[in-house]
């Protein structure tokens, strides 16, 4: 009996992904096998210090906010 | 620049992630990117642009040390590096895109078929005789599910261009299981 276009269609993917995967590994494991350490430059490690320091700033903000609020919510009880 | 893409990224877990995967990738991200620039500057450059996109695209990373987290760098540091090699040598060819006219629509055949009459290892070999560029775009559909607007971002190219590599891989595929004994209606 033929599949469906739909089932067809799912096992096709299932099928590429096993493939995909068994590729993608094939090539990892010749990329990682002499991978040497390399001395990176400062500007290199500044620009990524900076990036990774970045990364939380947003969140830290927000969670300095709610503080702030509660501050602002003690004084507005007080008589 | 950088403001902006971190503009984006606001869990804080996403800070340890993103530097574990900095700390653990960033040799072999530089040795890929020397691969094909043979310039250590060009290649630090790979690197950080690597590792913006990544940046980006860091919430949709759940485990950072993991086969498939490396093979998604793998696809950025390439692609990022053909760019970069194609910026600073606009002379020396990496081969471009087809016109998106040629490409028909690549309908996959009947699977039952394909498994009775070739076999899944050869959908493997013709995935990794495959040029990489087709076999990038497959790949950020298939095993990370972006779809055309986000595997454009990630590649440096434009929309249309993503989803021509994606029929293209489909239509390779097609062609080589015709070529060997398969018949389509």
């Amino acid at each position: 009996m033929p599949l469906s276009r739909g089932a067809n269609e799912r096992l096709w993917d299932a099928v590429i992904k096993e493939a995909l995967i068994e590729s993608m590994n094939r090539e990892l494991d010749e990329t990682e096998q002499n991978i040497e350490p390399h001395k990176f430059s400062s500007q290199f490690e500044h620009n990524m210090n900076k990036l990774i320091k970045n990364i939380g700033r947003k969140e830290k903000k927000r969670h300095r906010q709610p503080v702030k609020q509660s501050v602002n919510l003690r004084l507005q009880q007080r008589p | 620049m950088l403001g902006f893409y971190l503009a984006l990224i606001d869990d804080p877990s996403d800070k340890e992630k993103f530097a574990e995967i900095c700390a653990h990738y960033k040799n072999m991200m530089h040795q890929k990117a020397m691969s094909i620039l043979h310039n250590t500057a060009l290649a630090e450059e790979a690197v950080q642009e690597s590792f913006l996109k990544i940046a980006k695209n860091i919430s949709k990373i759940s485990s950072p040390i993991c086969s498939k987290t490396a093979s998604f760098i793998v696809i950025i540091v390439r692609n990022t590096s053909y760019d970069i090699f194609r910026r600073e040598k606009p002379n020396d060819s990496v081969p471009l895109d087809e016109d998106i006219s040629v490409i028909s629509n690549a309908e996959m055949p009947d699977i039952d078929k394909v498994f009775s009459n070739i076999g899944i290892s050869f959908v493997l070999d013709i995935i990794n005789e495959m040029d990489n560029k087709y076999r990038d775009a497959l790949a950020l559909k298939h095993l990370y599910g972006y779809n055309s607007s986000e595997i454009a971002k990630l590649l440096g190219i434009t929309e249309k261009n993503a989803e021509m590599r994606i029929y293209r891989a489909k239509a390779i595929l097609k062609a080589r299981l015709e070529e060997n004994g398969y018949a389509f209606k």
